[in-house]
């Protein structure tokens, strides 16, 4: 803007060679030197600042001391300790908005690119125990037989939207955190489906890594939910929630559950998860009961039909 | 520190911008594909299970 102005003032008065600039041709060379080469020290120091390497020229050219004389060494000196002092704030500055950008990235990452890497896992996994059923692979063998982490069913909870292989274990890095639901086994035993009594209990994510459990309290007593399997679809009806309970309150998983209203042995579902959403401070427990098995061969059952 | 980088990327500004976002795409993905996973576990959001100690899957 400055150095836009001579020349305006110049075409307003109308007069090109006139006095214009005020400090005649000598100091407005010596000005520009000046000008120049601060603007250069100032490209070393990493300092931005156009303004002030156009505005100190014009002090240099004035009445205030010669350029070289003790009072702009002074000066100089003060300028180039700021120039220090700026410095380090800005990299300070810097690095916290990096802080804060990558923090920002983090989120992005947990609550999006989690997702897709989970969704893409269990899909895949779903389609093969697809084909594999169909290309009639192994059957169902006893509860054990499976590998940790391997998958050997497919959840359906038509009302939630939900498709996700259900594979052997909790382990977070097998199982959970690719997106797939865990069967309590191991340590934890519970029974599977086509147990003539027992719990089939399942934990998954409440959010991130494919969230297949994220709306669990939205179900309905008499909600359907459907685990297929090598040779049956088993289905089940939601009866109870227990909203909130201490992550040590194994009492859920156990074969006839504790509060879930159930007193004889049966055959049952639990689905676990955390809450409240986005802690891990809290559980939730989904009970159902089953109500239908229905073998392959005669097709996929109501719920998966209507 | 990014001014600092910037003048020390070589070519005019257009090289020195299509320099600065590979620079910035190659962070974004060292931090996913690296630092996000590795801190992922130190915060408390993905234990889903019951268990006896409360504590193993922490």
């Amino acid at each position: 803007m400055t150095t836009a102005r001579p020349p305006a003032d110049v075409a307003r008065s109308g007069d090109y060679a006139g006095p214009a600039a005020g400090g005649g041709r000598a100091a407005r060379r010596r000005a520009a030197q000046e000008e120049r080469r601060r603007f250069r020290r100032k490209r070393q120091g990493g300092h931005h600042g156009r303004r002030g390497a156009q505005t100190a020229p014009r002090a240099a050219s004035g009445a205030l001391g010669a350029p070289g004389s003790r009072v702009e060494a002074r000066r100089r000196a003060r300028a180039a300790k700021e120039h220090r002092l700026v410095l380090t704030s800005r990299v300070v500055g810097e690095l916290f908005i990096t802080l804060g950008a990558v923090m920002l990235l983090f989120v992005a990452y947990q609550l999006w690119w989690t997702n897709v890497l989970a969704h893409k896992a269990a899909a895949g996994a779903a389609h093969r125990l697809e084909k594999q059923w169909q290309d009639g692979g192994q059957g169902e063998r006893a509860a054990g037989a499976f590998e940790p982490g391997q998958g050997f069913a497919i959840i359906y909870i038509p009302k939630l939207d939900v498709k996700a292989p259900i594979a052997e274990g909790i382990d977070k890095h097998k199982v959970l955190d690719k997106g797939m639901i865990g069967h309590y086994s191991g340590e934890q035993e519970t029974a599977m489906p086509w147990a003539k009594t027992g719990n089939f209990a399942l934990a998954g994510h409440r959010n991130t890594h494919g969230e297949p459990f994220r709306y669990i309290n939205k179900l309905k007593p008499g909600d359907p939910i459907i685990v297929e399997t090598a040779k049956a679809y088993y289905t089940y009806e939601m009866t109870g929630l227990l909203p909130q309970t201490p992550p040590s309150n194994v009492g859920v998983i156990e074969p006839v559950p504790d509060g879930s209203g159930f007193t004889k042995p049966g055959r049952y579902i639990t689905l676990t998860t955390c809450t409240p959403e986005f802690t891990s401070t809290y559980r939730m427990a989904v009970w159902g009961k089953m109500i239908d098995e229905r073998p392959r061969g005669k097709g996929k059952p109501d719920a998966l039909v209507g | 520190m990014y001014g600092w980088i910037w003048r020390h990327l070589p070519g005019n500004a257009w090289v020195r911008a299509a320099i600065s976002l590979v620079l910035v795409l190659a962070v974004v993905y060292v931090l996913f594909q690296y630092i996000f996973p590795w801190a992922e576990p130190l915060l408390p959001f993905g234990d889903v299970t019951v268990d006896n100690n409360g504590g193993a899957s922490r």
